[in-house]
Formats: structure tokens, sequence, C-alpha cells
């Protein structure tokens, strides 16, 4: 008995540590994973199919006049979504997808709700960080 | 009718819903000194409506609602939603989309196997086994947050029609090397750990006559000296192909609940491995998310899951929502009726030992 606890301990101490360094390190997300959304303005044709699958209601289309142009996009509100991604799944031209960033915590309710035209559009996959290195 | 007085209705004691040990859910037992006279299960804390709120959904965003049911197994409820479905619309699904359903299903419930392994020894004051069974269980949410996109909730992952997405290349081997991780469990049914014994052997008798009259499945039912699995008596999915055994105890008691749940995770390795090396190449769905029209009719599955035998009643009426999805959790009959059968005339020291060792979830019970 004593012989087994004698190795266990031996072996622990050259085993790689299973915690990590939280605000300096953080474990990678997957390449699926289900995160903010990106939303390509000029790729979407406004058709609002997006709007009538989602299962929260969290995404309606609003229409927007700029220089006599009309046009309609969508408005997500981020505390209605459970980042199900049939949105992405039914997008005909592939405008609406789900990003592997992790929402950043807010404390002003009004921020939650994105507006096209502030949301952010696909990113390299090099350039991604994770929402705490961003300095939020 | 003259009221009794205070001394003669007993103590009353509130075991939950805000005891660390219960979850949201609550039993009020009746005391005479040490002993409990009477216990009545306070359930409705967790209630969202599930079923109600199908009426509102297509069948796609039902899917994703579906994993909401059972907190511990989104997966296998996602499958059970996603087999009514299949039969009311009579699709055939593609033979690699079962079988990855099958992998699925079977790795959910070994998470959840897991979790019952560990909040039951929580309950009993054995930290060790608690924090093994839930480091094992990370490594199988690694695995859920590759293939589905979430850690817990799949989001609907298993759909009408087939599931939403292939599993990611090499994942097979990420699956074979969490199986042999969580084989280790297997070392704690030999080490025969004296204080989990003591506390929970002999306690908690449920005869098999008593369970089945309760309307205890799975494996309560099973450590009762029944061998019922619907997996076997009536195969889903590809579960007719697949070679395991249906593990049985005869004790009936909390001791042999505890060891049915590793007996269980063996036989699911032994389904993950078979299925991942038969599984064929192929399509993944059969409809696109949308808006189908559902045929009228009706349709009536049961699967097993981890807790026991899950079912849903779904009729249409020929439009684009179920017109009503009645939801049978496994849970409902283990907390209500066999919780207050077992816990009369036992000791307050033994309720979390026998609430625990019925595999309870909140979440489920209410719906």
């Amino acid at each position: 008995m004593k012989m087994r606890i004698m190795t266990e301990v031996i072996k622990n101490l050259f085993r790689r540590p299973i915690t990590i360094r939280f605000p300096n390190e953080s474990n990678p997300v997957s390449k699926n994973y289900r995160g903010e959304h990106c939303y390509d303005i000029n790729k979407c044709a406004g058709c609002g199919l997006c709007a009538k699958v989602c299962p929260n209601r969290a995404i309606e289309m609003v229409e927007t006049t700029n220089k006599g142009k009309t046009k309609k996009h969508l408005e997500i509100d981020m505390s209605k979504c459970s980042f199900c991604g049939l949105c992405q799944d039914i997008c005909p031209a592939g405008a609406i997808k789900l990003s592997t960033d992790i929402p950043s915590p807010t404390t002003n309710p009004l921020s939650l709700i994105k507006r096209s035209a502030i949301m952010k559009e696909e990113k390299d996959e090099n350039e991604k960080k994770t929402w705490y290195q961003e300095g939020h | 009718m003259k009221e009794k007085s205070p001394v003669e209705m007993g103590y009353e004691l509130l075991f939950g819903p805000g005891h660390p040990g219960s979850g949201n859910f609550s039993v009020k037992l009746r005391l005479d000194g040490e002993k409990i006279i009477s216990a009545r299960a306070d359930p409705g804390y967790l209630h969202r409506g599930f079923e109600k709120l199908m009426e509102y959904r297509t069948p796609m965003q039902n899917a994703v609602l579906s994993d909401r049911i059972c907190v511990f197994e989104p997966l296998a409820w996602n499958l059970v939603h996603a087999e009514a479905v299949d039969k009311l619309m009579d699709i055939e699904i593609p033979e690699r989309a079962k079988y990855i359903r099958v992998i699925m299903a079977e790795l959910s419930r070994i998470q959840s196997h897991l979790i019952w392994y560990g909040s039951m020894s929580a309950g009993t004051g054995f930290d060790t086994g608690f924090k093994l069974a839930f480091g094992y269980r990370d490594y199988i949410l690694d695995i859920f947050e590759a293939v589905t996109g979430g850690r817990l909730y799949p989001a609907g992952y298993i759909c009408p029609g087939g599931v939403r997405r292939d599993i990611p290349n090499g994942i097979e081997k990420k699956i074979l090397w969490v199986l042999d991780k969580a084989d280790k469990m297997k070392f704690l049914e030999r080490i025969e750990n004296p204080f989990l014994r003591s506390r929970m052997k002999g306690i908690g008798l449920l005869k098999t006559e008593d369970a089945i009259r309760l309307g205890a499945t799975g494996p309560v039912l099973r450590s009762s000296g029944m061998k019922s699995d619907v997996r076997k008596d009536d195969p889903y999915e590809v579960y007719g192909g697949l070679d395991f055994e249906v593990p049985s105890l005869r004790d009936g008691d909390a001791y042999s609940r505890y060891l049915i749940g590793i007996r269980e995770i063996e036989e699911s390795i032994g389904i993950i491995k078979h299925a991942l090396k038969s599984m064929p190449e192929g399509r993944l769905k059969t409809i696109k998310p949308g808006f189908t029209r559902i045929p009228e009719g009706e349709a009536y599955v049961r699967n097993e899951v981890a807790r026991g035998e899950a079912c849903i009643h779904m009729v249409s009426d020929g439009s684009e929502k179920p017109y009503r999805c009645k939801i049978r959790g496994p849970s409902l009959l283990h907390m209500i009726p066999v919780l207050e059968y077992l816990l009369k005339g036992q000791q307050i020291a033994d309720v979390p030992a026998i609430y625990w060792s019925l595999n309870p979830c909140p979440a489920d019970t209410d719906r």
C-alpha cells in the first residue's frame, strides 16, 4: 500500500498541472464552438428567414435608409439568443455565422442588442483573441 | 375533524430546495426524533412548461428546446424528440446519422452516470469520488464541444431527419482516449470504499414488485432485480445490431444502485467502441432546417435515457407545429412515489444517500 502511494507521489512530481493561469492563458475552444455572431451586411439579402427560424425570437428585421437606399438588415438581442446556430444553417447567402468568440459580459443591458452596423465582420483565425485579452 | 396537535403530527423538516444536496427540489419530512414518519415530495421549483411551449414552435425549434428538458443529458432528450418527429413524418434516417446518434446518446449516458456517481459520493461525504467523477466528465464535455459546439447544450444537434453536422476528423481517436479514462471508474467498484459501503448497504430497499408497482424504470428497476431495457426490448436506431449486456443486480438497496451505474458505464463504453468500428460513410440528414409541415397523425416513442424510460407522445393536426406534445420523463416517478415510499421509516442521515441513489433530475421532474 505504501509503495503505491510513493509511486503515485513521484509520478505527480513530474506531471503537468491540469489547471491554467487564467487571465494570461486560456483553454482553446474548438472550431465548432458556437459563439458570438459575425454578420456581413453586403451578403445579406434581407429575406428574414433567420428571424423566422429563431426559436427565441432574438433576431428582428429592421429597415434603414442610407443615401436614399432602403435596406433590410437584422438586429440581434444577445440577451435572448441561445446560440443554437439555426440562423447560420438556414441563411441561403451565408451572411450570418457564429464565430468562436465568447460574448463579453456587460453591465449595460442595451449594449446586448447588436445592431448590424456595429456588428463585427468575420476575422482571420490568427487575429482572434478571447474576451478577457481584449481588456474588457 | 379535529386538527392534530403539533406533537401528534411530528416535527416537520424541509430537505431542500435550498439544501446543497437536493437541487431544485424539496422533500417535506415528518419526524419522530430522528426517524421519518412520512415524506412528501414537493416539486415545482423548476417548472418551465415545455409541453405548452412546444405547441408554438416548429420541430426544428423544438429540437433546440428539447435540450433543456433534462439538464444532465440534453443529447438523449434531443434523440427522443427527433425520433418522435421522424416517426410522424415517416422519414428514413441515413445509416451514418443513426450511428452518430447512438454514439452521442451513449456518451451522454456515461456523462450523466458520472454526475450521478459524483453527486451520490458528495451526498454521502465521499469527496474523492465526487472530484474523480466530475474530472472524468470534463473530458466527455470536451468531445461534446468539438462535435456539437457547446459543452453542455448541443442546441438540437440530433435534429429531426438526422444530425446537424458531421463529427470532426480525428475525433474517433479522442473518443477512444476518453473512454479509456472513463474505464478507470471500474476500480471504484473493486476497492469497495468502506465509508460508502457502510452508508449505503441495506438502505432504501426496493423490492422488484414495489419497483414495478411504483413505476420505476431504468437503473432503479434493474438494480431491483428486473432485466428491463428499452434498448434490448424494443430496439431503436441501431441498437438491435450492437452487442451489449443489460446489467442487473438483485439487492435493490442504495449500494446496488451505486454499483449498477458503474456497470452501465462499462456497457456504454463497449457500445461506443462497437459503433465507432462499424460506422459507415454517407449522408447526414434528409430534411433541411425550416418549416416543413408535419403530416396529420400521432406518434409515440420510448427511449432508454440514463435515468430510465423517456417517452414522447406527439399529436399533429397537419400544420407546421405539433398540436400536442406529451413528455413522460423517468424522474417524475422516481422522485415522487418511489422516493416517498423509500424514505418512510428511515433515519434523517440516510436521506441524501437514498435521494441521490435514485438518480434524480429536478429539471426532468418538473419539466
